[in-house]
């Protein structure tokens, strides 16, 4: 999996560096609600993470980004949760803008390290998920600027075995 | 401008080169997810919503014959205090599978001379015990009859033995209930399960010996049991007022005996008791379980000690009084009416509104429910423009003239759907 993170990585700064391309770049604060389910019992976490993403477009209306955030923990059942990282790379489609507004979609893959302590016992530590993710979000710009955006999103991290890890964010986008 | 051009086709297609080869690496990696600690994860959820703060593993004996099993339960303190059986949630393992195995149930076989660790957890929670598989030799079996006294009543059951092994160079007795082999030389009289458990069924005296074979020598206990005929007093079946059973459909009784050696106490004794339908219109298994046949009144009768297969018949001890049930056909839900069952509403425009009523109808055409406004029915308006519906209380609404259908459509409990419509000519 590792090659080919990288690999897609590699891909990303060829294009980059072959052409004079459009890049952006963005920050977004984020709520990532996490459901795990056992049989009857279930709970659910909500954390907070700030995250970033650079990327570039190769297409009009198509790109590529990079994603990245870290958060802090939630608690239910006396079970605290904690988002280490999550870092992902998505496939970036946008739909004309109409009046200054936009929808788009990322497609992608990523990674995200959870911490769980139950009941201060420190167990069972840390666990990675990584999943194919999907979503979407809208876009705005501020203050008529064509340069800034403001966007609402929501994304699908992870959803195997009775885990599901879903984002939803509010960011700014700034492109160069 | 032909440069130009060259320049933006070669982009183009590497661009839109490198954008496949990034979705084909996303399609790709989308079959590897998974995780590295959600089983983990899950079980710390588990043990949080049930309250568990520590787990113990239990069994019955620390040191057991090779080639035999021995039951493992793992009991969790859960925060209320009250003691759960965890077995089927934790982990099992042991600490040699060669010298014992484990399986997911908590059933372990021994298969080697040797000493292993059998170890449940759950999350950060574990408890272990020690297992001896030995070698050693059988050299004799007593029975203790836990709480089961010299003397019982008829039709008795629940009543539980328990096999004691005392093995060479062992100062204390191994429970060998399950792996002896456990027989009563009077099964008309009282019968015992492989688990050591006796069921009485007349009065009458009673050997049971619990026997396990030691390198080809036999090794037996045995224990007497005297069942007094006069102990039963009486049996009553439940339930014994308005039972009514469809046919097709069951209903369980229960027979409860009462005995003058355990005053104050009933005791359930469906399993041991001889059960009877009066006729053909219901069926009585051996076990209380009625099943309605066909339409007509049939009587039930728990009874005790009794063969009425011999010649002479030998009568009951014991016999409860009649249950009276009655067979019926099962009513079914089988349609539905708007405005009994009119095909059409003729109204004036003026009028402004009609309220439409429904009826349940019942395969025995009695009490037609209304379920003009029950939350079961949902009106639609499923045909024409002249009409509109607000809310789901049947009030149609005219708009202009001309002619709508309205429909009701109900779903019962059991997920029967019936539904009905009707004209409404506006005028």
């Amino acid at each position: 999996m590792i090659k080919k993170g990288l690999l897609a990585v590699l891909l990303m700064s060829q294009c980059m560096s072959s052409y004079a391309l459009d890049l952006y770049a963005g920050i977004d604060a984020n709520y990532i609600f996490t459901e795990i389910e056992e049989g009857d019992a279930s709970a659910e976490f909500t954390p907070a993470a700030l995250g970033g993403r650079f990327g570039a477009y190769l297409e009009k209306g198509v790109g590529i980004e990079l994603y990245g955030m870290t958060g802090s923990d939630d608690e239910d059942l006396d079970i605290d949760l904690s988002i280490n990282y999550m870092l992902g790379l998505a496939a970036r489609f946008e739909t004309p803008e109409s009046e200054g507004g936009k929808i788009y979609f990322l497609l992608g893959y990523g990674i995200t390290e959870l911490d769980m302590d139950r009941s201060g016992s420190g167990e069972p530590g840390d666990a990675t998920f990584h999943d194919f993710s999907y979503g979407g979000g809208v876009e705005f710009r501020l203050g008529g600027s064509d340069k800034l955006f403001i966007n609402l999103q929501a994304i699908r991290y992870y959803a195997q075995d009775d885990i599901q890890i879903d984002g939803a964010s509010l960011g700014l986008r700034f492109r160069f | 401008m032909l440069e130009y051009i060259e320049s933006f086709k070669q982009r183009l297609k590497t661009r839109s080169t490198v954008l496949f080869a990034l979705l084909v690496s996303i399609i790709s990696l989308s079959a590897c997810g998974g995780s590295d600690g959600d089983d983990e994860f899950k079980e710390a959820v588990k043990v949080n919503y049930l309250n568990i703060t520590s787990i113990e593993v239990i069994s019955d004996n620390s040191i057991v014959e090779i080639g035999v099993t021995e039951v493992y339960q793992a009991i969790s303190n859960a925060g209320t205090s009250t003691e759960n059986d965890v077995t089927s949630l934790v982990r099992w393992s042991s600490s040699n599978d060669t010298v014992v195995s484990i399986n997911s149930s908590g059933v372990a076989t021994t298969l080697s001379e040797g000493v292993v660790e059998i170890r449940a957890e759950i999350a950060d929670l574990n408890s272990s015990k020690d297992l001896n598989a030995s070698p050693a030799l059988l050299e004799s079996i007593s029975i203790t009859r836990d709480d089961m006294p010299a003397t019982v009543g008829e039709c008795t059951n629940g009543y539980q033995m328990i096999a004691n092994g005392n093995y060479e160079d062992e100062a204390t007795p191994r429970n060998i209930t399950n792996i002896v082999d456990w027989t009563s030389d009077e099964p008309e009289v009282a019968t015992v399960t492989d688990e050591g458990e006796v069921a009485t069924l007349k009065g009458g005296s009673v050997i049971f010996t619990a026997s396990r074979d030691a390198e080809g020598v036999p090794v037996t206990g045995s224990t007497n049991l005297t069942v007094d005929r006069d102990l039963l007093t009486s049996i009553v079946v439940t339930p014994d007022t308005d039972v009514v059973v469809f046919i097709g459909a069951s209903q369980q009784f229960k027979a409860l005996g009462t005995y003058s050696d355990l005053p104050g106490e009933t005791i359930d004794i469906t399993d041991t008791v001889d059960w009877a339908s009066s006729d053909e219109h219901l069926e009585v298994s051996t076990k209380g379980l009625a099943e309605g046949i066909s339409e007509g009144n049939s009587d039930v009768t728990a009874s005790c000690a009794g063969d009425l297969t011999t010649t002479p018949p030998i009568d009951p001890t014991v016999i409860s009084p009649a249950v009276s049930v009655s067979v019926e056909t099962p009513v079914i839900l089988e349609d539905i009416a708007i405005n009994d069952g009119e095909e059409f509403e003729e109204v004036d425009l003026s009028e402004l509104s009609v309220q439409l009523r429904a009826n349940l109808v019942y395969s025995d055409g009695s009490n037609p429910k209304d379920v003009t406004d029950d939350e079961d029915s949902t009106w639609e308006v499923t045909d024409g423009t002249a009409t509109l519906l607000l809310g789901n209380e049947g009030k149609v609404f005219f708009t202009e003239r001309g002619t709508s259908v309205i429909s009701i459509f109900y779903t019962d409990s059991d997920g029967t759907k019936v539904s009905d419509d009707i004209k409404v000519i506006v005028n």
